[in-house]
């Protein structure tokens, strides 16, 4: 009897469970986990305008990848933006939150100073940046030319047309990192210092010695986020140079859009992202695996 | 316990430029979108303002109808959000029953999983069930959110078990109890999420991008990208992006100004922005 009557409760708490989860599970299913496994398996497939039915191809797509010109610049490119934002995003928001850890009257502006850019719309100030880095018209080109500087075509010209996304880039990615530094400096207890104080310690072995090395896992996190993001920067792209001129602004995820959206080669695409997904994934494992436990969902 | 005086006044001069640097882009935004389209390009400080930019995109471009769909976006897709992660985050925190651990592995890998290589299977999919410029294929996508249950199955977990005890002795059902007590004792948890889902989406651009074909289903981002593609003198051009940007950029930036604390720690606890 008893037996029963438990095994009716067990039964209905599955019931209701799996009842609940059934809208959650059905959307994950059809928009990540079944384009996962999709995205995938087209890899394996040549797909395109001239071959619209899918047709086995083995690994022909990422051989066909890997002997791109295009993107094998476009892998170059990407991989000196990381190199020169990832470090700038990492030391400029290690700055600021150092600099905005503290309880000054006006704090709290300067903190949504820096900020704010990341609940801004960044179609909109890529624009703007672009409308700032034009010769003649933008407001940079006149301040830089008024110092007797040179008038440099940012946008324009493939020598440099790399930097002027990156400006953009840093500008919003140092204020979204600075406010996990942040909050990771708030959590130190003060003690350290006091003691550290004591101790005849200056500004600079205070952090040196106590703020960075409490900081590492934070610091771990910021690396692995910082990187990860710069590996999927598209947005700003697609308005302000549309990968060129001559392919100097093409980022990974940008490749990828326009091989799957304008030239319509879908296996192509595919092949890409599984690319793109192994060098995110990779990151992600050094993050939870290797460098570090630590997460910021689990408190 | 402070520092030394010549260096807080070094901190507050690095701080402070860096700061004007910062604000710059925003100031000059603002700036010329009151403007006139002649001098937004001339290099020029006339105090001379006007609404000119403001009334040219109003004319060009559908600014209202624009704004109706970003909303329905936001909104759409906050709406199903919250009850999908509500009811999910309930069934992980609370019930004990098979397969558990494989659901929450399912709910770290969509996290893990970044959207980004998944637009285009995501697009054929939609292309399949005719959802290809619709604004439901906008929102389906979003409308599971593995990180809004993780987020609110903390906050589940730490209501106390005799509070759902008592509610059941008073016959409540599962439903009465998630709106009755689950709901109304994690309010923070369901502001983070919202503030971040509502950010993300109001300013979405590549998905709609793929999506949308239609004029009349455009929401704002996408409308604004388009401003510099139409025909006319660079000047009223970059203006009206100025004066458009300002408007879009607007409702969050109040919002953030007024519960900065609560958006910055929305972005904190999820890792995302």
């Amino acid at each position: 009897m008893k037996i029963k009557k438990v095994s009716r409760r067990v039964l209905r708490q599955n019931l209701l469970a799996w009842a609940l989860l059934a809208p959650t599970l059905l959307f994950l299913t059809l928009f990540t986990f079944y384009p996962f496994a999709k995205t995938i398996v087209l890899s394996f497939f040549t797909r395109n305008l001239s071959t619209p039915n899918a047709v086995f191809s083995g690994l022909q797509n990422y051989r066909a990848a890997f002997k791109d010109p295009v993107f094998i610049k476009v892998l170059w490119n990407n991989l000196r933006f990381s190199l020169l934002v990832v470090p700038v995003c990492l030391c400029l928001g290690l700055l600021l939150a150092y600099l905005l850890n503290s309880e000054s009257k006006g704090i709290g502006l300067a903190r949504a100073a820096i900020f704010y850019p990341n609940v801004s719309p960044m179609i909109g100030f890529s624009l703007v940046w672009v409308f700032l880095l034009t010769p003649q018209i933008g407001f940079i080109d006149n301040v830089v030319r008024l110092l007797g500087g040179p008038s440099i075509n940012w946008i324009g010209d493939p020598r440099y047309v790399l930097y002027a996304i990156s400006f953009v880039y840093i500008w919003r990615e140092a204020g979204f990192l600075m406010i996990f530094f942040l909050s990771g400096m708030q959590a130190i207890s003060r003690e350290y210092y006091e003691a550290a104080i004591i101790d005849g310690a200056n500004e600079w072995q205070k952090f040196y010695k106590i703020t960075l090395p409490l900081l590492m896992p934070t610091m771990v996190f910021a690396v692995t986020l910082s990187i990860t993001n710069s590996v999927k920067m598209v947005d700003s792209i697609i308005v302000m140079t549309e990968g060129g001129p001559d392919n100097a602004s093409s980022l990974l995820m940008f490749h990828i859009y326009k091989t799957a959206f304008t030239y319509w080669d879908q296996g192509q695409a595919a092949a890409l992202s599984v690319i793109m997904l192994a060098v995110v994934l990779l990151l992600t494992a050094l993050q939870y695996g290797v460098l570090d436990r630590h997460t910021h969902y689990e408190s | 316990m402070k520092p030394s005086k010549p260096i807080r006044i070094l901190r507050a001069v690095i701080l402070t430029v860096l700061c004007a640097i910062w604000v710059f882009p925003l100031l000059w935004t603002a700036f010329s979108a009151f403007r006139p389209g002649r001098l937004v390009t001339s290099f020029s400080f006339e105090p001379v303002f006007s609404l000119e930019n403001f009334r040219y995109i109003f004319d060009i471009i559908p600014f209202a109808s624009y704004t109706m769909n970003s909303l329905i976006f936001v909104v759409g897709i906050l709406a199903v959000q919250l009850t999908t992660i509500t009811f999910a985050a309930y069934a992980v925190a609370r019930i004990p029953f098979a397969g558990k651990g494989v659901v929450m592995l399912l709910i770290m890998a969509q996290i893990i999983i970044p959207g980004e290589v998944l637009l285009l299977s995501n697009y054929l999919t939609l292309r399949d069930m005719h959802l290809l410029d619709t604004r439901l294929g906008v929102m389906i996508v979003s409308f599971g959110s593995a990180m809004g249950i993780l987020l609110l199955r903390q906050s589940y977990k730490s209501i106390p078990l005799a509070l759902e005890e008592a509610a059941v002795l008073d016959g409540c059902n599962v439903l009465q109890m998630l709106v009755y007590i689950y709901i109304p004792s994690c309010k923070t948890a369901y502001l983070s999420f919202a503030i971040v889902s509502i950010n993300w989406h109001w300013n979405n651009f590549l998905w709609p991008l793929i999506v949308i074909n239609s004029p009349n289903k455009r929401s704002l981002p996408l409308g604004l990208a388009l401003l510099t593609k139409s025909s006319g003198d660079a000047g009223p051009q970059w203006a009206a992006v100025t004066a458009a940007t300002v408007l879009i950029m607007l409702p969050l930036l109040i919002l953030f100004l007024i519960f900065q604390k609560q958006f910055i720690k929305s972005f904190l606890t999820s890792g995302m922005k």
